[in-house]
């Protein structure tokens, strides 16, 4: 990677294991179900996102987004383990419930990169099958798979330091 | 006992509201944002409030302020992602009773609707 590349990335990579940190314990203490990291990969035309997706954004001495991409199928078993409720449809009840993780992810990791002072923003969630989500520009966006027993996710994030 | 939850996820607010019951609290509250809460408190006995910080409309922070003007006492349990040290020392100096951390168990809301309460819960 070269050195302008690597001053690009730096605030991208310094949330990789904050993200996933606070990934595996939202799931665990809310779910009651254990996630597994898979894949770790950058690009931005290569996020395989989902038609499930909470966006969080952020802004301090860096500026970017968290987002939570999940399949339909693995969001209404969130709900269900969540309040033991079925449901069918990608609803407002479902769009909260990722939104919800999204913020709560993105609320943890932020605690584990005090340095850049991020405020966090509410969460908006975008449901469909065929949408973009622009990272700011010189973020070098990341995102990470996830399998789990309600099934896979994605996470995917892009920061860059305010210049 | 009326308890008063108030966040702006209705999965939040559900998932808070059958952990009360479950604990015997049958008179939960819920409000999706301040203004709401502030409405709900103002036409209601509430004996504890469970409350996000970050919220539209009006945050933890300004329906505490506007809370406290109203009651100093009642119990204001501030609810946040956020579990930093400044953020919490700063949300108590500015009124705050007690604080949880989200993602909580059922066991942690116990616990703290327990100690804000004279009856034993659960």
């Amino acid at each position: 990677m070269s050195t302008a590349l690597n001053t690009m990335a730096s605030a991208t990579v310094q949330i990789v294991n904050p993200i996933i940190t606070a990934t595996l314990q939202v799931f665990e203490t809310m779910l009651g179900c254990t996630a597994t990291r898979k894949e770790i990969a950058s690009g931005h035309d290569k996020i395989p996102w989902n038609q499930v997706t909470a966006v969080i954004g952020l802004s301090g001495l860096a500026t970017g987004s968290i987002c939570l991409s999940m399949p339909r199928r693995t969001a209404f078993s969130a709900v269900h383990r969540m309040i033991d409720e079925r449901v069918t449809e990608v609803n407002p009840l479902v769009c909260d419930t990722v939104g919800e993780f999204a913020n709560v992810i993105a609320g943890k990791a932020k605690d584990s990169i005090k340095d850049m002072q991020l405020e966090l923003g509410l969460p908006n969630v975008i449901a469909g099958e065929t949408y973009a989500i622009q990272f700011p520009t010189r973020s070098y966006p990341m995102y990470v798979t996830f399998t789990s027993e309600i099934g896979p996710f994605i996470i995917a994030f892009g920061f860059a330091l305010e210049q | 006992m009326a308890v008063l939850v108030v966040d702006d996820s209705q999965m939040t607010r559900i998932v808070a509201r059958k952990s009360l019951n479950s604990m015997g609290v049958t008179d939960v509250i819920e409000a999706a944002d301040g203004q709401q809460a502030l409405t709900a408190f103002q036409s209601n006995s509430i004996s504890v409030i469970f409350s996000d910080w970050n919220m539209p409309n009006m945050n933890g922070f300004d329906l505490l302020k506007n809370i406290r003007a109203i009651n100093p006492t009642v119990p204001f349990i501030m609810i946040t992602t956020e579990g930093s040290k400044e953020r919490v020392v700063a949300a108590i100096q500015s009124g705050v009773s007690d604080y949880l951390v989200k993602p909580y168990t059922p066991a942690q809301l116990r616990d703290k609707l327990s100690k804000w309460i004279a009856a034993p819960v659960g």
